[in-house]
């Protein structure tokens, strides 16, 4: 079973992501801030991160600027609302696999998700 | 519940009652953080780490009612969203009206989410507020007041530099400006100086809990307590039992209590979300009238029951209202009584001796002794000439015949309802107290029991019967040896307590309760206090000193003078708890 994390500040986005990725058979991990985000990566090794943008402790970009300095290559898909393309270029710069925009289509989502799983290679 | 608003978007499925519920409590948190980051921008508008703080707050409460569909919500939030953009940039100062907007904004949303939850527990539809349409086009205008020119632009228009030049140098400032906000980290450090690094790890952990379920949690506690104290009384008559059962049984009644004080601390909260509250609230009411006040909080963190803090708010917006209405002069007054022109008013909450207090105190006008007194004998509620000290007088303003003197508050600086504000600490099982000395200041007090949970009891018996008193309320238990310790006359009785002469109320005649002769050889004096009364009751025996599950009288029951409540004793018994100021008054 493929491990999702999903990083957000707030708690509905967190609940309805992970109840959705539930029910579509992935195994979610949550993480309500960018430093427990990285935290817990290193610890539950998840396949793939939903990684928000703007939360306290630590952002997104600080979150995918840290994943670089420690060679981490878990794949990142940010979603984010209001997204300008100078910091779509900037997340890309530092890794980013994905973008979706908020709020989120679920579709999208799992095609994102599943785009990266692909590519992971298949995994029991 | 239905969205009377058209758009239920796809996403809405899948979004369950736990999952509003989370969300309401939320945003509701959310909103008081953003009420504190408001207060701190007024008093520095131009503080970046706030202003970013802020606008995450709005932008995590856009995104989460867009979950919802909530579109009221997502749109006013995203308004105001806006502002903090254009404060953000330095095109706007958040102070004087887009600062007014943002504060408007908030307690809008607050409201929102509170229709949201009204919407939910009575499974009515939510309509549209209008109020939010008209705030969103209030905020479009400020929005679109002509901010400042920017320099690029300038520069393109006189022809020194082209427009590639400055897109480019724009990106690049975007860059640098996104490494500069991420390389600190603003928002705890600054914000909130008295969380620890550990202290926003913990919070992280918490989980919440539905409050009707831990009250079914501490009643099956309390029910646990009752059986394991029948067990630990009666394990030594047991015959059949080997000394193991009862070594058990010992265990069990440990256990037991360790449950209970346990369970007793999940109900406990920290005062911190109400004095919060009183901040906005004092900030407030300060504005409009001219005043200048220095409110102050200490001791947000001392810990009570969660009922307690949910029901001492409206107690305390009353006094600190009396405070600054009556209580602190304006300014003028002040410099010609070579006061401070800035009034200090203090909310301060620590524990002592198993009760919590909270005081009120203010450097204003204090009371005047002798207004109260003439209007307490205008009134008929004292005889000239009765002898009364200083602290009696005061509190006579608690009374509820006091209250409704006319115009006694412009007089005397305070009053009006404060028979409300005591009913209502009394009805918490506590108590208040003033003290004040006129042109310096004063200062209310407050005593809460811990819990409401659990009563600490002193178990008396009076002829055959058992009552229990409130241990917080015990000063002293005197033994009456002889006669010559009280004094009788008629129908009352003295004691004399170190040097002073308190009244002596006997308890078998409050409840008509006969007292054998033969039994009754000895006799115990339990000194109480309470809104400051010293008096002491006569009991026939002092049995012990127990922790009790405490239940409130049953409405049908509520008539019952003197009594407050009901206990089970560990034989499996009811006792009554004894109302020790109804007590005292009526007797």
């Amino acid at each position: 079973m493929y491990r999702i994390m999903v990083a957000d500040d707030s708690w509905l986005q967190r609940k309805k992501i992970g109840k959705f990725l539930q029910t579509n058979g992935f195994e979610v991990i949550e993480a309500v801030n960018g430093k427990d985000a990285v935290e817990k990566s290193g610890v539950d090794m998840p396949d793939c991160i939903l990684l928000d943008l703007l939360m306290p402790e630590m952002d997104g970009i600080e979150v995918l600027r840290t994943f670089q300095q420690d060679g981490t290559s878990i794949p990142v898909i940010i979603f984010t609302a209001d997204i300008q393309d100078t910091s779509r270029a900037r997340c890309f710069e530092l890794g980013a696999t994905d973008f979706i925009n908020k709020p989120i289509d679920q579709d999208k989502m799992l095609e994102a998700i599943q785009k990266i799983l692909d590519i992971k290679g298949d995994k029991d | 519940m239905e969205y009377s608003t058209k758009k239920t978007s796809s996403f809405l499925e899948g979004i369950d009652n736990e999952m509003l519920a989370g969300f309401i409590a939320e945003t509701l948190e959310r909103l008081d953080g953003a009420e504190q980051l408001l207060l701190a921008i007024e008093t520095d508008p131009e503080t970046d780490d706030t202003i970013n703080a802020l606008f995450r707050v709005l932008h995590t409460i856009k995104g989460d009612a867009q979950v919802l569909a909530y579109e009221d919500m997502s749109d006013l939030a995203d308004a105001a969203e806006n502002i903090l953009s254009l404060a953000r940039n330095g095109e706007i100062i958040l102070s004087g009206s887009p600062l007014n907007i943002i504060f408007d904004s908030i307690s809008l949303l607050r409201r929102l989410t509170t229709s949201l939850k009204t919407a939910i527990s009575e499974d009515k539809n939510l309509h549209s507020d209008p109020r939010v349409s008209a705030l969103v086009s209030r905020i479009g205008k400020i929005a679109l007041k002509k901010p400042r020119r920017k320099l690029g632009e300038i520069l393109v228009e006189s022809g020194h530099i082209s427009n590639d030049v400055l897109a480019q140098a724009l990106k690049q400032q975007q860059y640098e400006s996104l490494e500069v906000e991420t390389a600190d980290q603003p928002y705890e450090a600054d914000m909130f100086p008295e969380y620890e690094e550990g202290e926003t790890a913990k919070l992280g952990k918490m989980i919440r809990i539905d409050s009707a379920r831990l009250d079914h949690l501490l009643d099956a506690i309390g029910e646990l307590r009752i059986v394991s104290s029948i067990l630990y009384n009666d394990r030594k008559t047991m015959l059949t039992s080997s000394n193991e059962t009862k070594n058990s049984i010992s265990i069990l009644e440990k256990i037991t209590q360790n449950i209970m004080e346990v369970g007793g601390a999940l109900r406990m909260t920290p005062i911190k979300s109400i004095f919060d509250k009183m901040f906005l609230l004092v900030h407030g009411l300060v504005k409009n009238i001219g005043k200048e006040i220095e409110f102050s909080v200490v001791g947000g963190d001392t810990e009570l029951d969660r009922t307690l803090v949910e029901k001492i708010g409206d107690p305390l917006v009353h006094l600190l209202r009396n405070a600054i209405d009556h209580g602190i002069e304006k300014p003028s007054l002040r410099k010609t009584l070579s006061k401070n022109r800035k009034g200090m008013i203090q909310l301060k909450a620590f524990h002592e001796g198993g009760n919590v207090f909270i005081e009120v105190k203010d450097d204003g006008c204090g009371l005047d002794r002798d207004i109260i007194l003439t209007k307490a004998i205008e009134s008929g509620m004292v005889h000239p000439g009765e002898d009364l000290s200083d602290a009696d007088i005061f509190n006579i303003i608690f009374n509820p015949g006091f209250s409704t003197v006319e115009s006694v508050s412009v007089v005397s600086g305070r009053g009006v309802g404060m028979d409300i504000v005591k009913q209502k600490i009394m009805e918490l099982q506590g108590d208040v107290e003033i003290s004040t000395e006129k042109g310096v200041g004063t200062k209310i007090s407050i005593r809460l029991p811990l819990t409401l949970a659990y009563i600490d009891g002193l178990i008396v018996r009076v002829g055959d019967e058992r009552y229990i008193i409130s241990s917080s309320l015990v000063v002293e238990v005197i033994r009456l040896n002889s006669d010559e310790q009280f004094l009788h006359s008629e129908d009352r009785s003295a004691l004399n307590f170190r040097g002073s002469l308190i009244p002596l109320l006997n308890i078998s005649n409050i409840f008509g309760i006969r007292e054998d002769a033969s039994k009754t050889t000895e006799y115990f004096a339990v000194v109480v206090e309470c809104t400051g009364k010293v008096t002491a009751l006569r009991v026939n025996a002092i049995l012990g000193r127990e922790q009790f599950v405490f239940k409130k009288l049953a409405r049908i029951l509520s008539k019952m003078q003197y009594i407050s409540g009901t206990v089970i004793m560990a034989d499996g018994c009811i006792s009554f708890v004894l109302d020790i100021d109804r007590i005292i008054k009526g007797n």
